[in-house]
C-alpha cells in the first residue's frame, strides 16, 4: 500500500517550521518511529492526513505495536488533549503513519492548493493550454 | 519567426529551472556545512543536569476513559538545568532548531519508552546558546502503564535542524546518568 511520497502543508499547526503551501518529501523508514520524528498520519474517518511531531513513544513487547502520541509544534496541547485524535482515541500506532518528513521545499505546494481551492482555475489553465496547442499547429 | 507565446514559454521554463537549481544547490550545502557539527564542546559534558524529580498520583482525564483503569496514575514533574552551545549548527540554510529533552526508560511490558518533557524553538544563532536553570518540564512524564515509581530513566537533549530548503537533520547529546524516579508524595 504505497502512499504518496509528497504532501502539501495545509495548516499552521507546525509553524514556524512549515507553513501552508510548503511541499514535504516523505519516506517510510524501516526503523521504529522515535520521538522528534515529524510524521504524516491518517485518522479513521478523516480524509485529510495530519503532519505532526512525535511526543511520546511506547514499544509494546507482547505485540510489537508502537503507541505514539503526537503534537503540532504550534499547538498548545498534544493531539489527544487537543481533540485532533478521534473521540476516545488515546494513541496512534505505526500502522496509522504513512510517512516521515525528510525534507521540503517552501511554498512550492501553493500551485496545488490554488488548484484545489479554485477548480475553475484548473479548468481555465487546461483550456488555455488546449487553445495554445490548437493555435500553434503549423 | 518565434511567437510571443513561444518566447514566454521559454523564459518561464528557464526561470523555473534556474530557481529549482538554486534551491537544490542551497539544500546541498547543508549536509556539507553541518558535517561534524553539534554541541560545543563535544561530546557535551554537563549539558543536562536533573535538579529535581517529583512524582504525584493523579487522576488523569484520559485514563478515566479506558475501561480497565481505576483512574489513578502516577506522573513525574522533572526540573533540570541546560547548558548547551548549539551555535555551530547555524548556517545560511538554518531556519530554526527544535530542541527537546527526552526521558528514556524500559519497563517490563515495554522495552523502549521515550517521553518528551520539554521543547523549545530557537530561531536565531544567539538563542542557540542555551543557559537555563531550574527549568520545569512542560510535559508530565507519564507512562502508558499507570505506575511510574519502578522506572529509572536517562535524559538526553535532542535537536532537529529545520532548513530554509532541503533535508531535515536530527541529532542528540548530553545524556544524563540514570535517575530512579521517586515514589509519589
Amino acid at each position: 500500500n504505497r502512499e504518496s511520497p509528497i504532501v502539501v502543508v495545509l495548516s499552521e499547526s507546525m509553524e514556524p517550521a512549515f507553513h501552508r503551501g510548503d511541499l514535504l518529501f516523505l519516506s517510510m523508514p524501516a526503523e521504529p518511529i522515535r520521538v522528534g520524528d515529524i510524521t504524516v498520519f491518517k485518522l479513521q474517518g478523516k480524509p485529510i492526513p495530519v503532519v505532526h511531531r512525535v511526543l511520546t513513544v511506547h514499544d509494546e513487547d507482547a505485540t510489537g505495536k508502537q503507541y505514539i502520541l503526537s503534537k503540532g509544534d504550534n499547538n498548545p496541547s498534544d493531539d489527544r488533549a487537543g481533540g485532533i485524535y478521534n473521540a476516545n482515541q488515546l494513541w496512534i500506532n505505526r500502522e496509522d503513519v504513512t510517512g516521515k518528513v525528510q525534507g521540503f521545499i517552501p511554498y512550492a505546494g501553493f500551485v496545488i492548493i490554488i488548484m484545489d481551492l479554485y477548480p475553475h482555475l484548473k479548468y481555465a489553465l487546461l483550456g488555455v493550454l488546449g487553445l495554445l496547442v490548437v493555435f500553434q499547429r503549423e | 519567426m518565434y511567437s510571443i507565446s513561444q518566447r514566454a514559454n521559454a523564459v518561464l521554463a528557464f526561470l523555473v529551472t534556474v530557481t529549482l537549481g538554486f534551491l537544490v544547490a542551497v539544500a546541498l550545502t547543508s549536509p556539507i556545512l553541518l558535517h561534524g557539527k553539534g554541541l560545543r564542546p563535544a561530546p557535551g559534558q554537563n549539558v543536562l543536569k536533573i535538579v529535581d524529580a517529583e512524582s504525584h498520583k493523579a487522576r488523569l482525564a484520559f485514563y478515566d476513559r479506558t475501561q480497565n483503569q481505576s483512574g489513578d496514575s502516577e506522573l513525574a514533574i522533572i526540573r533540570f538545568d541546560i547548558s548547551a552551545d548549539l551555535r555551530d549548527l547555524w548556517n545560511w540554510n538554518t531556519k530554526q532548531l527544535f530542541v527537546y529533552v527526552v526521558a528514556e526508560y524500559e519497563t517490563d511490558s515495554h522495552s523502549t519508552n521515550q517521553v518528551v518533557i520539554w521543547d523549545s524553538i530557537i530561531r536565531n544563532k544567539d538563542d542557540a546558546l542555551i543557559r537555563l536553570r531550574n527549568v520545569k518540564g512542560e510535559y508530565f512524564l507519564v507512562d502508558i502503564n499507570p505506575t511510574l515509581s519502578t522506572v529509572s530513566a536517562k535524559f538526553t537533549l535532542h535537536w532537529n535542524i529545520i532548513p530554509y530548503v532541503g533535508a531535515l537533520f536530527w541529532n542528540s547529546g548530553g545524556q544524563t546518568p540514570i535517575l530512579a524516579l521517586p515514589a509519589p508524595r
